[in-house]
């Protein structure tokens, strides 16, 4: 897995209010030819109805 | 770390069709030991997110056994329940480990590595007595064995970046499946050969890797800020998230530990969040490559589907919530 051209992806398609282009995202992992995180990307669940507790609430140990 | 909730034997064989009879097996095996550890590893294993506990998600059993039933589509019989005991009081060691290796020194903790080892050597004695009667019981061990090995090098390379500090993500990443991808491995490979499923075994292992290997990422993510001093970004845990967060060019170590609202909202502006999620998709969507490729291959893989399907609803609130930094 491409971790830190993952990374690079994420920090170039940072705008300057902090928020991150979903646009620029796409084309950059597509242009590194990181099909399969531009996928993923593509795939992450929607976000309507989430609240910030989803972030923190969950079993310990839910697998290590 | 010391247990102290008993556990709770009783009819939940009937209630629990599937984790009941394996729970049973867990009991049958620590029943053996003696009185002297034999109490204190049933009150281990009944804390909450343990094995015994009415809450315990056993997920290493429950997919060897939903492994057993995609490949012999018959209850599972004692072999099976054994491989499922087996590779669950594998991963408790590991857990009683990394409970240890994470908590600054105590009192106790000599006594908790002693049930942690008492743990691994029940694993491994119930391991050799499913394999019994595989049809190469040797060539079954022998990947047990190597596999388990994976996860201990996970666990070692996990120490040894908490010590030595600023792990680059290949390193977070390397440890990440090699610690839980490799119990994945373990898991999904050992149930298969038990099973009789050895041509295929590495299909079922790369399943459980790609799985657990999610299960972790998504672990990493909820633990990033949770917990306050004992979170990962207070510990500069060696995860990818807490990593991803580091290399930003604002991302302040909080005051003793603490994680203020202004350091959460610091961490998720940082993208972190958002890094670990697509990470965490792409190895979901690997998981789910392999269960069609073992659909393919004939295996009734309903249960585990079913199985992917509850990691899939458990993770999907925080990998939505992931995308709240992402605009068109």
């Amino acid at each position: 897995m491409q971790v830190t051209a993952l990374a690079e992806a994420l920090a170039g398609s940072r705008r300057s209010d902090g928020t991150i282009s979903l646009q620029q995202l796409t084309d950059w992992l597509s242009r590194a030819g990181l099909e399969e995180l531009s996928h993923a990307l593509a795939s992450l669940p929607e976000r309507a109805g989430l609240t910030r507790n989803d972030a923190s609430d969950g079993p310990e140990h839910a697998w290590f | 770390m010391r247990p102290t909730v008993p556990s709770t034997p009783g009819s939940e064989v009937a209630s629990d069709p599937v984790r009941g009879p394996l729970r049973e097996q867990l009991r049958e095996i620590l029943a053996a030991q003696p009185p002297v550890i034999r109490d204190d590893l049933l009150r281990l294993l009944g804390r909450p997110s343990y094995a015994l506990h009415p809450d315990g998600p056993c997920r290493a059993g429950m997919m060897a056994l939903e492994i057993h039933a995609a490949i012999r589509g018959e209850p599972a019989g004692r072999a099976a329940l054994l491989a499922a005991a087996a590779v669950e009081l594998q991963m408790e060691a590991a857990y009683v480990f990394d409970e240890v290796a994470d908590a600054p020194p105590y009192p106790e903790r000599g006594e908790d590595l002693a049930l942690a080892i008492a743990l691994l050597t029940l694993g491994t004695a119930a391991a050799v007595e499913a394999a019994t009667g595989s049809r190469a019981p040797a060539q079954t061990l022998r990947p047990f064995c190597a596999a388990y090995g994976q996860a201990c090098a996970g666990q070692y390379l996990d120490a040894r970046l908490q010590r030595r500090g600023q792990a680059t993500l290949e390193e977070a990443l390397e440890t990440t499946c090699l610690k839980s991808g490799g119990l994945g491995r373990f898991v999904g490979g050992f149930a298969a050969r038990v099973a009789g499923a050895e041509e295929d075994a590495a299909l079922f292992e790369s399943f459980g890797g790609n799985l657990f290997t999610l299960g972790q990422l998504v672990d990493d993510m909820r633990d990033a800020c949770a917990g306050g001093q004992a979170s990962d970004v207070s510990q500069r845990k060696a995860t990818l998230p807490v990593i991803f967060y580091g290399q930003t060019v604002d991302s302040p170590v909080p005051p003793g530990g603490m994680i203020s609202p202004d350091i959460q909202q610091t961490y998720e502006s940082s993208g972190a969040p958002l890094y670990a999620a697509i990470l965490a998709q792409a190895y979901l969507s690997r998981a789910r490559e392999d269960l069609s490729l073992l659909t393919r291959r004939a295996y009734a893989v309903g249960g585990l589907g079913r199985f992917l399907e509850r990691v899939e609803s458990d993770a999907e609130g925080i990998l939505g919530a992931a995308r709240l930094r992402l605009v068109a």
